[in-house]
């Protein structure tokens, strides 16, 4: 009998690639990239800190899909997706905090900027999916828990749509959209990758990095997530099993 | 739909009325805290005299709206907690009130009681730490507004966390970041209204906004959120 295990031939395939994918980071990251005029070194963190948000934001989306198809459809697997994605998302979020304020440290001198729309907005979206996952721990039936948290991830959404567009609605100092797909469609290449291409061609990667990373432990995560739903209802089929037997061997004994 | 908020709204009020649990232990505590806040913030105040007065004078809008959130958090605590007891609110629902109308009527008592609180603990705070007042109107539209965003995004994350044990804990991680956004807008609304800097309205019309988005929320949610506890 095999070993049991979360992996699959996906799985398995999907992590060599993203092994693969992390060495070719690291040369690019660390030395095809060269330093910023502006941020010099330190826009190295940028290849951690944008593949984050890029992987948070899908996270609470799939979060917010999973969401709203358990509602529509009652289904156990859209609810562990969101759930699954919701974890993921938090930890991605924790990086991207974290890679932002060793960046804000080297480059504007502070960790915590409290005039930054965008960095207080992500402070508010990681502890509102913080506390998706503490009700996700709650001591209620599972119904009760993936209904509300249901409500709780598509209502969650509002936040990351407020992350997202802080910095138009708010003019601040956090960094312009750093990939704009405005600027992209007309070629023009200004901010940070005015100076030459290397810096998007290495985020980019980057991105592609971090997404497989993603998938990869979304897809374990769920794994476990729908084993544990398996191993309660088993739980619960042995207890009743195990009374039938119980007053059987009672009825038994009575004759 | 309103009879039932009604009639929800006026059990609470009752259940409040005769056991006095906002008056006589939130209220008390709200008051305290005004006192301590001011007496922390102006602990250099023989050294630096009215330098350190107008600090308080400055943060006296945040601290308020702080100790409001606080005193929230300790009512709709409450407005949970008289319904846990003996399945009550399944009790509710097999009664065939309609979930939408208990949800208007626990915001709406929940909203009532903080009003009052906030008018005594306003008043108290604004009076201690020697604030002006430039407007009345948009003072009263920003409390007005402040009390029914919180009570009814309150209510809607209070009912998300209702029947756990660890509800009193879990409630303020779930409600706090929902809030940070009222608290802002009404904190800014506030210092407009005593210190007469412009902008005050917009702040104020985007709490009346925010609140009207949750009553929505709460409306069509409670339905599902009261459906397994």
């Amino acid at each position: 009998m095999a070993k049991p295990s979360t992996s699959s031939k996906f799985t398995i395939t999907l992590g060599l690639l993203f092994l693969a994918w992390l060495t070719g980071m690291l040369f690019l990251a660390l030395i095809y990239s060269p330093a910023h005029p502006e941020q010099q070194e330190s826009v190295r963190l940028m290849y951690i800190h944008l593949p984050s948000i890029a992987v948070a934001y899908t996270a609470f989306f799939l979060t917010f899909i999973g969401s709203v198809l358990y509602l529509a459809k009652k289904s156990i697997f859209w609810d562990l997706v969101a759930a699954s994605a919701a974890e993921i998302g938090v930890l991605f979020c924790t990086v991207l905090l974290f890679s932002g304020m060793l960046w804000g440290k080297k480059t504007w001198g502070i960790y915590w900027d409290w005039e930054d729309p965008q960095l207080l907005s992500t402070a508010v979206m990681y502890v509102v999916y913080i506390g998706y996952l503490g009700l996700r721990r709650m001591d209620l039936t599972a119904e009760a828990i993936s209904l509300r948290s249901a409500i709780v991830g598509i209502l969650g959404i509002g936040t990351v749509i407020v992350v997202h567009y802080a910095v138009k609605w708010w003019r601040s100092g956090h960094q312009d959209r750093t990939i704009d797909p405005e600027k992209l469609a007309t070629g023009t290449t200004e901010g940070i990758f005015q100076i030459n291409d290397r810096y998007l061609f290495t985020t980019v990667w980057a991105i592609a990095t971090f997404m497989a990373l993603g998938l990869w432990l979304l897809v374990h995560r769920f794994r476990v997530a729908w084993l544990e739903r398996q191993l309660a209802e088993i739980d619960v089929e042995e207890a009743i099993e195990l009374r039938r037997q119980e007053s059987a061997a009672y009825i038994g004994s009575e004759r | 739909m309103f009879r039932d908020a009604w009639l929800i709204a006026k059990k609470d009020i009752r259940i409040e009325l005769s056991s006095k649990v906002i008056f006589a232990q939130v209220l008390p505590f709200s008051l305290l805290f005004v006192v301590l806040a001011g007496m922390v913030v102006t602990t250099d105040f023989v050294t630096k005299g009215a330098e350190s007065r107008n600090v308080l004078e400055q943060v006296a809008p945040a601290v308020f709206w702080i100790i409001a959130t606080f005193a929230a958090i300790m009512a709709l605590g409450r407005s949970q907690a008289v319904e846990s007891s003996n399945g009550n609110l399944d009790a509710l629902r097999m009664a065939g009130l309609d979930p939408a109308g208990i949800f208007l009527g626990k915001a709406a008592a929940v909203f009532i009681q903080l009003l009052a609180l906030e008018l005594i603990v306003g008043f108290a705070a604004f009076t201690l730490y020697g604030v002006p007042l430039a407007s009345v109107g948009l003072l009263a539209a920003t409390v007005l507004a402040t009390t029914l965003a919180v009570a009814s995004s309150g209510m809607v994350y209070a009912a998300v966390a209702a029947g756990t044990t660890t509800r009193e804990t879990f409630v303020p991680l779930l409600i706090l970041p929902v809030l940070l956004p009222v608290l802002l807008a009404a904190t800014r609304a506030t210092e407009s209204a005593l210190f007469g800097v412009s902008g005050g309205w917009n702040w104020s019309a985007a709490l009346f906004l925010f609140s009207l988005l949750y009553v929505g929320i709460g409306m069509l949610t409670f339905d599902v959120l009261m459906e397994e506890s």
